[in-house]
């Protein structure tokens, strides 16, 4: 019974077809697996805040049709993006399909859905569905993915070191600084910690070496280049192009 | 980091006496060389006694003043009684918190003033006990030697 056909596209193509709907009404479906549509609308919401220049709701989980109407249309005018819909009962579907209109507002409406709840959909809200068109498939869910957790790794660094910069700038005990609560958790990050490390060492050198030696165990620093900044960043950035690093 | 400010409202916030007392801000934010270092007369690099730091060949790689002392004796420094300032002399000194652990080191610039480099800071010119406090603690020894 599928009368929809579905576009597999490409993530720029997708990124394409926000930059198309943005500030028409539109109701649109992204499908992805159930594990990426979070990540995949947390994306599409970023592009969406990008390009606009305003706030976009992302309504993840809401509880059933009336809550997910009602968070949408607080987004008043403006861009929403709802995942987390995988639970709702056939019911909650038929009740989201009486309840469309409310979702046909002024600005742009993206669900992430799941191939089962896109079934579900089609099902159960047909009229809703008509609506949305065509929707759209994505064949490049991993690397939409891996960039939407490079996004929020770097927003962690990002509020970490300025916690760690403020609450250390007048101290000139190395040891404190790497001992900060906020440089401990740049450190547990991992290896998503790399890329915003290095991109901050390439911009203005500051104390990462040991978090650099942390995560990786490496020690490029040659002996008694300890404490000469500059010559430190510009190790580890060595060592970090040979070994495939990119940031 | 560019533009050096007469007056520095985050240095202010940490070391509130600095208002009274009053201080010059002398350089721009540098994130190369810290206290330790600028007491020494070295913009280079970051001296501190653990593995991330310079220090000096020899001396004991430990947070104590006497450690502190022994990279500062490298130079030529001597330990000395007090901070008064002595005429052909050059005078730093070690500020330590209650539990004797160094954070910071200032060198003398005159019968007034000190120069000290603020973490990762500006440096600046300021009365000795100006930064004494919460932060840094008191300046618990002095060391000397002749210009």
């Amino acid at each position: 019974m599928n009368a929809f056909k579905i576009l597999p596209i490409s993530a720029g193509e997708l990124g394409r077809r926000i930059d198309a709907d943005l500030g028409r009404p539109s109701l649109r479906a992204a499908i992805v697996s159930a594990s990426l549509a979070g990540p995949v609308a947390a994306r599409i919401a970023a592009r969406l805040r990008k390009l606009s220049g305003r706030a976009v709701a992302h309504v993840e989980h809401p509880l059933e049709a009336a809550a997910l109407v009602r968070l949408v249309r607080r987004a008043g005018e403006g861009l929403a993006v709802v995942s987390g819909i995988d639970d709702f009962s056939e019911e909650e579907w038929q009740w989201l399909d009486l309840l469309r209109s409310h979702l046909a507002r002024g600005g742009s409406t993206w669900f992430v859905l799941s191939p089962r709840s896109f079934g579900l959909l089609e099902r159960n809200a047909p009229n809703l569905a008509s609506w949305m068109g065509n929707p759209l498939t994505l064949m490049e869910g991993e690397r939409l993915t891996r960039e939407a957790d490079e996004d929020a790794a770097q927003a962690e660094f990002d509020r970490l070191s300025h916690v760690w910069l403020d609450e250390t700038m007048f101290m000139s005990s190395l040891t404190r600084k790497v001992q900060n609560p906020a440089y401990q958790a740049i450190i547990t990050m991992g290896e998503r910690a790399i890329p915003p490390i290095l991109r901050d060492l390439e911009r203005e050198p500051k104390l990462w070496g040991p978090a650099l030696h942390a995560i990786t165990g490496a020690k490029p620093v040659q002996k008694g280049d300890e404490g000469k900044v500059r010559r430190v960043a510009a190790a580890w950035l060595r060592w970090a192009k040979a070994n495939g690093y990119e940031w | 980091m560019s533009g050096k400010p007469e007056r520095a409202l985050t240095l202010e916030v940490l070391f509130p006496d600095l208002v009274d007392w009053g201080y010059v801000v002398t350089s721009e934010i540098d994130f190369e060389y810290n206290c330790v270092a600028w007491a020494a007369g070295d913009k280079t690099q970051q001296w501190w006694p653990d593995e991330h730091g310079y220090w000096p060949e020899g001396v004991a790689r430990e947070m104590t003043v006497e450690a502190f002392m022994g990279a500062y004796a490298t130079l030529g420094y001597a330990s000395c009684h007090d901070d008064d300032h002595e005429p052909g002399y050059e005078k730093i000194a070690i500020y330590a918190d209650d539990a004797g652990a160094p954070q910071h080191a200032a060198r003398q610039v005159n019968a007034e003033h000190w120069t000290s480099k603020c973490g990762d800071l500006w440096d600046i010119s300021h009365p000795l006990r100006a930064l004494e406090g919460a932060r840094y603690g008191r300046a618990v020894r002095f060391m000397k030697r002749p210009v």
